[in-house]
Formats: C-alpha cells, sequence, structure tokens
C-alpha cells in the first residue's frame, strides 16, 4: 500500500484552504435555493415549492399544529416556523426588516402595530380584507382598532386578553368579609384601606400576607395600570401628534397607587415581598394564598386550575372610579401582520387567512385559554365550555365589547415602559424619588420628544 | 553616492521564500481580518455616519447633524446611566481584581491541599452562561430567603433588598460580577508562575516578611497581568448589559440602567437607532481616552523588565 508523507507546510497549505472555503460557505445566504445539478432539469415538483416564514411571540403549540395542517393541504407549501419569547421578536424583526429579509407573516403584540405601521414596516392589508370578505363588525372593537393607524389597516386581530380583580375567598372570609361581594373597586379610598386590613405581617417583620399592590411587579400582577387610568378617565393623548401623560387624572391614578402601597407598609416592604416569587408559572403568591387580591389576567384561570385546583377565588371587572354600575376592561393580546416588502403577497394572504380563521382563533383558545378576536369564536359553546371556570370565561370574554385599548400610537411602546413596566416611569413615584406632579411631566416631557421626532422623520 | 547608483530593489511581497512567508500570513490571518472588517470596522464607520443621522431602520433617513449628541446632553436618563456605569465599573473592577489576585496568590502556594480542585472550581462559573448565572443570582441575592442574606442573619445583619432597593441593586450586581473573576484568577496564576523563586529568596535574605514580599517582589513581577486585567475590566464593565437586562429590567427606579441597555432601549425598543449609533460612539470615546489614561499612568507602576 502506498503511503504519501504530508509535510508540516503542505498541511497548512490545504487547512488554509478548507478554512477559507468554509468561510465562504457560511456566507451564503441561509434560505439560498439549492443550484440545480449541472445539465439537468430540476424536477417539477421542486421547482413549484414555495417556502413561506412564519414568526410567532409564543404560541407555539398553536402554531406548530397550524403549519402541518397547512403543509399538509398544501404540499408545494413550507412553512419556516420561528418562535419566540414574549418581547424578544422585535429586535429580530427590526434587523430581519433592515436586511431585507422579513417574515412572511409575523404574530405580534397588538399594541405596537402604530410603531410598526406608522414607520412603513407593516404591509397595508386592505387589498386583503376586501380580497377575503374580512367584516371588521365581526371582531371586538378594540382589537380591531388597535389594527387601523390613519386609516389603513394593518393586522388582523388574533386574540385578546382582559384585565380584571381577583380576589382570595377565604382570606375574605377569615377576614370578616363578604367572600362572595368583589373588592370595592369604585371606591379607591376604600380600597386603599381594604389593602391594608388584609395584609399580615410574619414573625420576622416581612409580610405574610399582602392585601394588595396594584402595580405590576415582579412575581405577580399585570397591565393594572392601564385599567386604573381609564377608570379614572384618565387618557394618554390628546391626538395623534399631542402627548398628555401629564393628565391630572393619571397624576391622580400615580398617587392613589402609591397611596395603596404605602398603606400595605410601603415600596420596600413590597418590593422585599415580591422577591419572593418568582415569575414563572406555578409560583403564584395569589394561588399559594399569600396574595388577598390583584390585578392581571384571564390566563390567571388556567394557571389556578392547573397548579391550585380547588382554590377558593373570585373575578369581576374593575369599576369606573365613583361608580356602581359601569365597569372599565383592557384589550390586550395579538394580531397576525405581514412585514413590508414580504414577498409572493398572494400565498402570504392565503396562509393569511387560514391563520386568522375562527378555528384557528378556536384552536389557540382551548389551547392557551385566550379570548379569540372573532367575537362569534369567544362566546362559542366550545371555547367557553373549554375552560375549568366556564362562567368566568363567558364573564371575561364578554367584557370584550367595552374593553379599553392602549393607545394606538408609533411611541406606544415608550408610553409602556413609562407608565406600567416596574424599573422607570412609575418607580419615580412608588420609590419617593419624585411627586407624581413631576414623574408625569417628565414623562410628559419624554413621550412628547419621541413623538415629535416620529412626526419629523416621516 | 555609490550607495545612490545601486539599482533599486522594488519590495516583493510575494517573491522568494519571504514573500510566500507572507503570502501564507495573509491567508492565514484572513478570517479575521475579514471578520473584522466586514463584523466591527464596517459597522463602526456605518454607525459613526448613523449617529449623524435619524436612523430609524424603516423610515427615509435624514442627516440631522450633530442633533442626537446635542440630545444626549438633555436626556436625563442617560446622565442616570452613565453614573450607573460608573458607579458599576468603579467598585466591580477593583473588587474581582483584589479578590482574584488574592486567590491566585493563595492557591499558587505548593502546600494547599486539593490545589487543583479549587483552582477548577473558582474557574468554573467565569465560563457558565451568564444568563443562567443571571437566574442563580436573582435567587442568591434573595431578601427574605436567599443564602447571601441568610449568611448575614447568622451574623445578626438584616441584610437588604439587594435588587429591589434602588440603593443596593448596583451593590448586588457588583456581587455577582465577582462570579466572573475566574478568568483573572487564571491569568494571575499563570504570572504567579513565571515570578522566579530566586527574588523571593534575595528578599528574604534581605528580611523581608511575607507582605513585604507581596507587595515589592509579587506585585512589581506580575504588573504586566495586574494592568491587562484592569484594562479589559474596565473595557469589560463599561458594557455591562445582560445581567441588568435580566436581572432587573433597569430597576428599581432606574438604578441599574446601564449605559449599554439604555442604548439596547433606544435602538431596539424605539427603533431610534441614530440616537443608539451616538450613544455607542461617546461610550467607544470615554473608552478609548480610559485605556490611554491607563497606559499613561502604567508608566509609573508597571514593570516589564525581568
Amino acid at each position: 500500500m502506498r503511503t504519501t508523507a504530508v509535510s508540516r507546510r503542505t498541511f497548512l497549505k490545504y487547512s488554509a484552504g478548507a478554512l477559507g472555503v468554509t468561510a465562504l460557505a457560511a456566507c451564503a445566504p441561509v434560505g439560498a435555493p439549492a443550484a440545480a445539478p449541472a445539465g439537468g432539469e430540476a424536477a417539477p415538483a421542486a421547482a413549484e415549492q414555495l417556502t413561506l416564514s412564519f414568526w410567532s411571540e409564543g404560541a407555539a403549540e398553536w402554531a406548530e399544529q397550524m403549519n402541518a395542517q397547512y403543509m399538509e393541504a398544501n404540499p408545494n407549501i413550507n412553512i419556516e416556523f420561528v418562535t419566540f419569547q414574549w418581547g424578544e421578536m422585535t429586535p429580530k424583526l427590526m434587523t430581519a426588516s433592515a436586511g431585507g429579509t422579513a417574515p412572511n407573516i409575523t404574530r405580534q403584540d397588538r399594541f405596537r402595530m402604530a410603531g410598526w405601521a406608522g414607520r412603513g414596516g407593516a404591509e397595508p392589508l386592505d387589498s386583503f380584507v376586501d380580497q377575503y370578505g374580512i367584516n371588521a363588525e365581526d371582531y371586538w372593537p378594540a382589537t380591531w382598532a388597535e389594527g387601523v393607524w390613519q386609516g389603513t389597516v394593518y393586522s388582523i386581530p388574533f386574540y385578546t386578553d382582559g384585565r380584571f380583580v381577583f380576589w382570595n375567598k377565604d382570606i375574605f372570609a377569615e377576614e370578616g368579609l363578604d367572600p362572595d361581594a368583589p373588592p370595592p373597586t369604585q371606591d379607591w379610598e376604600a380600597m386603599v384601606d381594604l389593602a391594608a386590613r388584609l395584609t399580615k405581617t410574619a414573625d420576622d417583620g416581612a409580610v405574610d400576607i399582602m392585601g394588595f399592590v396594584p402595580s405590576q411587579m415582579l412575581g405577580y400582577g399585570n397591565g393594572g395600570d392601564y385599567v386604573y387610568a381609564w377608570a379614572n378617565d384618565g387618557e394618554f393623548m390628546k391626538d395623534d401628534r399631542t402627548a398628555w401623560m401629564d393628565n391630572p387624572k393619571l397624576v391622580e391614578t400615580l398617587q392613589w397607587q402609591a397611596d395603596v402601597i404605602e398603606a400595605v407598609g410601603g415600596m420596600d416592604k413590597a418590593a422585599e415581598y415580591s422577591a419572593g416569587w418568582p415569575t414563572i408559572a406555578g409560583f403564584s403568591p395569589f394561588g399559594a394564598g399569600n396574595l388577598a387580591m390583584m390585578v392581571s389576567g384571564d390566563w390567571v384561570l388556567m394557571d389556578i386550575s392547573k397548579y391550585y385546583e380547588g382554590m377558593n377565588f373570585g373575578m369581576a371587572p374593575w369599576h369606573m372610579r365613583g361608580s356602581d354600575t359601569d365597569v372599565t376592561g383592557f384589550a390586550g393580546g395579538f394580531c397576525l401582520a405581514v412585514p413590508a416588502g414580504a414577498p409572493n403577497l398572494d400565498e402570504t394572504f392565503a396562509f393569511l387567512d387560514v391563520l386568522a380563521s375562527r378555528d384557528s382563533q378556536v384552536l389557540q383558545a382551548v389551547l392557551g385559554q385566550s379570548i379569540p378576536c372573532l367575537k362569534e369564536a369567544a362566546l362559542s359553546d366550545e371555547v367557553v365550555n373549554s375552560s375549568p371556570y366556564p362562567e368566568l370565561r363567558r364573564m371575561a370574554n364578554e367584557s370584550m365589547e367595552y374593553a379599553n385599548f392602549r393607545p394606538i400610537t408609533p411611541v406606544g411602546q415608550l408610553i409602556q415602559d413609562l407608565w406600567t413596566f416596574p424599573g422607570t416611569g412609575r418607580d419615580w413615584v412608588l420609590y419617593g424619588q419624585k411627586s407624581p406632579e413631576q414623574a408625569c411631566a417628565d414623562m410628559q416631557a419624554q413621550v412628547q420628544q419621541q413623538l415629535d421626532e416620529f412626526w419629523a422623520s416621516v | 553616492m555609490g550607495a545612490l547608483n545601486e539599482p533599486m530593489v522594488k519590495p516583493s511581497f510575494f517573491k522568494g521564500m519571504r514573500g510566500r512567508d507572507t503570502l501564507w500570513f495573509y491567508i492565514f490571518i484572513s478570517p479575521w481580518l475579514a471578520g473584522f472588517l466586514l463584523l466591527y470596522f464596517g459597522p463602526m464607520i456605518a454607525s459613526l455616519i448613523l449617529s449623524l443621522t435619524n436612523y430609524s431602520v424603516l423610515l427615509p433617513t435624514k442627516f440631522v447633524g450633530l442633533y442626537n449628541f446635542e440630545q444626549m446632553i438633555k436626556d436625563q436618563l442617560l446622565t442616570i446611566s452613565i453614573w450607573n456605569t460608573v458607579y458599576y465599573a468603579g467598585l466591580s473592577v477593583p473588587l474581582g481584581t483584589v479578590i482574584a489576585l488574592l486567590l491566585a496568590v493563595f492557591l499558587n502556594r505548593e502546600d494547599i491541599w486539593g490545589r487543583s480542585f479549587f483552582r477548577s472550581a473558582y474557574y468554573i462559573p467565569s465560563i457558565m452562561p451568564i444568563v443562567a448565572v443571571s437566574i442563580l443570582w436573582i435567587w442568591l441575592l434573595q431578601p427574605r430567603y436567599g443564602l447571601i442574606n441568610s449568611f448575614l442573619n447568622l451574623l445578626s445583619i438584616r441584610g437588604p433588598n439587594w435588587l429591589g432597593d434602588p440603593a443596593w441593586a448596583k451593590t448586588g450586581l457588583v456581587l455577582m460580577s465577582l462570579t466572573g473573576i475566574g478568568t483573572s484568577f487564571v491569568i494571575f496564576l499563570a504570572a504567579l508562575q513565571g515570578v522566579p523563586r530566586h527574588l523571593y529568596e534575595a528578599a528574604e535574605l534581605d528580611g523581608a516578611n511575607a507582605v513585604q514580599k507581596f507587595f515589592n517582589v509579587t506585585v512589581p513581577m506580575i504588573s504586566p497581568s495586574i494592568f491587562f486585567v484592569l484594562v479589559i475590566g474596565f473595557i469589560n464593565s463599561f458594557q455591562v448589559f445582560t445581567q441588568a437586562y435580566i436581572m432587573t429590567e433597569g430597576g428599581p427606579a432606574d438604578s441599574t440602567l446601564f449605559y449599554v441597555l439604555y442604548l439596547y432601549r433606544q435602538a431596539f425598543n424605539y427603533f431610534k437607532m441614530g440616537y443608539a449609533s451616538a450613544m455607542a460612539w461617546f461610550l467607544f470615546i470615554v473608552i478609548v481616552i480610559l485605556t490611554v489614561i491607563q497606559f499613561r499612568l502604567s508608566s509609573r507602576w508597571v514593570h516589564y523588565g525581568s
């Protein structure tokens, strides 16, 4: 057997060559089609194959089922699916859009659509609406409104979720309160007193049972901050070009949130308490009986049935301030959109129609215990009865008729960050660094500046 | 004059043995060179240009001159983020360097039982994914049940709410940064093994005690390594991002809003790529100035001679 000795120099030469070829190969676009065999014709079936990319913030189980069904019904279509954690898709979508490789369809948070649409990042869907007979009247009003920017439709509502006050009936009964009577959310002073009354301290001085913390904290509660503002007739924008973060109604709302926190022992106690609960399903202070009241989304129903079966709790809409009859609500949730410049629009629209369909919305509602944006689907028995708490589910789904929605503006993300998220904005007041007036004035300056910059750039 | 009449020898890159070596040199470094030019230098130049525009990825880009830099001066949150970053770097780099050095000195002794195990044990956390380390530290720093406050309780000290109190949040992240001292520790360990033994013997003959030997032999001899660790440490700590992004989201009350986290928000939450580019260039210039200052000062205390 003949062997050839390879010198170190030769080995290094070939290694360098191989490395170079590998580097060049790595530079080839990921989605580049394979070259047709030299001298031969590509197979007819392969020529007709088309890949559509679909990105989703969460809901992977629903998406994978829908994709599989669609590919089975359309053998020439291949769906390339990518899923993200909530909030993680925006940077990727932005860079993909900049690079001309945005997906065909996204399933994304609805309140961000104005930001995308206003900046030209979303494909107008008016032609899709006409072509596929989409009727705005079939959707909950808030969910449809969030997808329209300057009179043009940019997204199709997919699913939504509401915000409600939850209370632990056992804790109420132990305190001598009527366990079946919802907390007096119409009376803000009474809520401050009730929060203090229900708060119990452990031997070491830490909070054992928290009465109520209205603001979203790490670990519990979600989205109440908007609900209180609306319950107090507070608006965040005067018009498309004018922010209203220094609205006196918002100042009052922020002051009330600070008052509640002060009543339960102050922000130090609330923050220490919050730090004891991980932000993962199955570790809920409310479910564990350590939180008397909270404002959160209807998805909590699924968590309670899964991790705290048999829990004695109530769930009700939040009242308008001072009104025993009028209530308000919050329509959060997701939509389906097409990024600007998406290729193969005909095929994209056909797939979008299936994803946005009634059957698809029902599938997601059953799997994820969310609220379909199509009214008829949301009120159908198959959706309502899929819940472990059908009566509460029906109440939650019906609340979408009067639910409010976040401001439709290209600066909606900044408003949300300042008004609701732990870390900045509202923290200035809750941690006693600024008065509510000063905090709202500073938020106003930030939002208005970003708004001015946006309008100057379009 | 004779030399002037000699024919000029043209530099030949690719002729002869030297030329071939040069060619192979460039071939071998080409992956790095291509990566640097395409992925670092190109984007740097692009970001410099973008810092003078209102680039927002999707909308038409307009030249705005120095507007972004003017806005930076007025931006209160930017000022807070600079302070947070300086505080973090000023505390974490010296602390991490001192602890890594002391650990290295201790584990360089030959009479330590299980020396190899402890060397590995102190190094391993520095190669763990920062996301996993961050989640671990959320629980270590938990005020009521966390390991750190439980230990403080044994000393009758009521530990703070590390990540939930604006006064302590940065300090909590500084503590966490000690997880990453393994790299500095290994550099110091290697440097310590290069210190000639006869210098210690000479010092002992002169009557030096352990502390005197440390400050007069060890520190000067490994000063290039200390200098390297400090320079890299400051560069990295000025870019601190992940732990604040995961653990505190910049809070509470902006107390962990670090510079790069704020930059990220401007770029990817608010579409303000032009502003973020201006911020990036400001950070780059600050780091360059700090590094130059460190190099200038290094002549006073870093010894390169044997």
